[in-house]
């Protein structure tokens, strides 16, 4: 008993030793790439003030709004304008390539590579082979999505920000940042127009916590993980790893074009949904739980007059999730039961 | 040790192997033998697992082959017809890694195997020839000590050197008590270390011998103006006569003193007696 116990050990540790050494120069790579990229992209946040951003966003024509997950007036806030980044086609791309590439590896990788015969030669189950390559994949992604929230959080304390800030009238402090200022004091029955404002820079983290970023990192991992999985499914079905990622290139970018014919039809809103990417909404799940954490745990959303409007952050996670726990049982069966081909 | 039952694989309509029924005792060094698309990897295939039977069955060491290929194994080394192991690897990373799949090879006697072999370890794999890929695989397949080796066409892309010292590790596995299942297309190869012999045509185990049996059957060519004495009744049944030109080719399984004693009653010319041989019996069924 003690024997077996040692050897199974023995293996998973040799296992795991494989695939990291596989894929380390990949890795570090991907999260060289995520991290530069999120910390960038948060500094350039940074360096636009809100009120000139507003200006920008009220020239887009009213049509576009419908091409944003999230709405315009939060957009230009600066927890919009940083949670973005988990939107961004590129951040996208770089997590994916990484779930796309160790995905397709496990079976017609190491088949067309000829590896996979004397590796099987050995005492190893398919399950074990397997489970493995999933699980060291799986926490690839939790990684790179660890550091792209690292990646915004450095960026959030190291950049700072110009406030505009108006002296006190009354002895009641008045902070108001952007256009609606004039309005506000309006409000308050004082004319904007003799107001001082004073620029003042303060850290772009008081402004944001990068804790509410944390709904979209979920979105982004589960994403990650249905990827992982369906490249692990389609691999395990395929002999050639060039057309494993053709299959899954392909599927990329007609599920990303779906996405967005969907999102331009307005009367028919459901074709968002025939896209996987229609699940993935970071920013709007960090909109939502922008007040409290816990209401990113929503399965719909609804308007104020109660019609839907989209699926909430719950529920897209589930389902990519169900998906690819789906995928994984899928690819698993197929890897036990399929014919090895030798190598060509 | 191994036993394969009315064993079939097909591939749609392509029939790799064909009712192949097949034993092979322990301690044994088999030789498969066949050309090119005979079906010898797919056999040797079907026995590690990575094939599923079309119909019949394959055992090694009362385990099925295919349902509990795990466990078959444990008790086999396999050496793949086209080796390839992880490019970005070093030669003794690679041996270090495949050791760790096993708790029964030896680094140490990996190394020794790579040695023996004048396998320089420290290049990287991708760098290192075919040659001398197919002597990596070797150390790694070499480094277990289980009781049945499938050797697929360990030779090739060898110098005779080398050729002669896996000749040597087959000769030693035998010594040691060990089952051998060597896949070859080198005749000479087969005749020097196997106990047993077999030949795959279009996936049919066309002929199977043991090599003594073999060594036991002769051809004698004789020329006999007179013609050939009656053929005794207790030789009738053994002999296969042809007639080529005026010389007589007689084979003969056994027996080869009383098949000559049967000859000199007659007025012989010329008389060659030779071995029939791997070559012949092999030519017998891919001409």
């Amino acid at each position: 008993m003690n024997d077996s116990l040692q050897g199974s050990s023995r293996l998973n540790s040799a296992l795991i030793r494989k695939y990291i050494n596989e894929s380390t120069l990949l890795f570090v790579g991907l999260v060289l790439g995520v991290l530069s990229f999120c910390y960038f992209r948060v500094r350039v946040v940074g360096k636009l003030d809100t009120a000139q951003f507003q200006q920008i966003m009220d020239l887009l024509p009213k049509d576009w709004r419908k091409f944003s997950s999230v709405d315009f007036d939060w957009l230009v806030s600066y927890l919009g304008r940083t949670s973005f980044t988990l939107d961004e086609p590129m951040l996208v791309l770089l997590v994916s390539a990484w779930a796309i590439v160790r995905g397709s590896d496990v079976v017609s990788g190491e088949l067309g590579r000829g590896t996979m015969e004397m590796f099987l030669a050995q005492p190893i189950s398919r399950a074990r082979i397997f489970l493995h390559h999933a699980m060291l994949t799986v926490v690839g992604v939790i990684v790179l999505v660890l550091v792209a929230w690292l990646g915004m959080s450095i960026g959030l304390w190291t950049t700072n920000v110009e406030e505009t800030r108006y002296p006190e009238i009354l002895g009641v402090p008045i902070t108001f940042v952007g256009p609606k200022t004039a309005v506000v004091a309006e409000l308050f029955g004082m004319p904007a127009g003799f107001l001082q404002p004073k620029m003042t820079e303060v850290p772009m983290s008081s402004e944001v916590d990068a804790i509410m970023f944390l709904p979209g990192l979920v979105n982004l991992f589960s994403l990650g993980f249905f990827l992982s999985a369906f490249s692990a499914m389609v691999s395990a079905m395929d002999s050639f790893r060039w057309r494993t990622l053709g299959i899954l290139s392909a599927f990329y970018f007609a599920n990303a074009g779906i996405k967005i014919l969907g999102m331009s039809l307005e009367e028919s809103p459901w074709v968002v949904y025939c896209s996987i990417f229609g699940l993935y909404s970071p920013a709007n799940s960090i909109e939502l739980a922008q007040h409290n954490l816990l209401d990113a745990l929503q399965w719909v959303r609804y308007d104020e007059a109660g019609a839907f409007v989209s699926s909430g952050p719950l529920l897209n996670n589930l389902a990519l999730i169900g998906l690819g726990v789906m995928c994984y049982l899928i690819g698993l069966k197929v890897f036990q039961k399929r014919d090895l081909p030798a190598p060509t | 040790m191994v036993q394969t039952s009315q064993l079939c694989k097909a591939f749609g309509s392509f029939v790799a192997l064909d009712n192949v029924t097949l034993d092979i005792g322990h301690g044994k060094v088999f030789g498969l033998l066949g050309p090119n698309g005979a079906g010898k990897s797919t056999l040797i295939r079907t026995l590690m697992g990575f094939l599923k039977p079309s119909s019949g069955s394959a055992v090694v060491a009362g385990m099925n082959c295919h349902s509990d290929r795990l466990a078959v194994h444990q008790q086999v080394t396999y050496l793949p017809g086209d080796a390839r192991v992880y490019g970005l690897m070093k030669g003794r990373s690679v041996l270090k890694q495949f050791v760790r799949y096993r708790t029964n090879a030896s680094y140490q006697r990996a190394l020794e195997v790579a040695e023996r072999l004048e396998l320089d370890l420290s290049r990287w794999v991708g760098l290192m020839s075919t040659g001398m890929r197919q002597k990596l695989a070797l150390a790694v397949c070499l480094s277990v000590d289980c009781p049945l080796v499938i050797l697929d066409e360990p030779t090739a892309n060898l110098d005779p050197t080398i050729r002669a010292r896996v000749l040597e590790f087959v000769s030693e596995a035998r010594r040691a008590g060990r089952t051998v299942i060597f896949s070859s297309h080198v005749l000479s190869e087969i005749e020097e270390v196997c106990d047993e012999v077999g030949i795959l045509k279009k996936g049919q185990l066309v002929f199977r011998e043991s090599m003594s049996g073999l060594n036991r059957q002769h051809r004698i060519t004789v020329g006999c103006p007179a013609g050939l004495p009656p053929v005794p009744e207790s030789l009738a049944e053994i002999l296969t006569i042809t007639q080529k030109n005026d010389r007589s080719i007689i084979e003969t399984p056994d027996r080869v003193a009383d098949v000559l004693r049967w000859l000199a009653q007659a007025e012989l010319g010329d008389v060659a007696i030779e071995p029939i041989g791997l070559k012949s019996v092999y030519q017998r069924f891919h001409q």
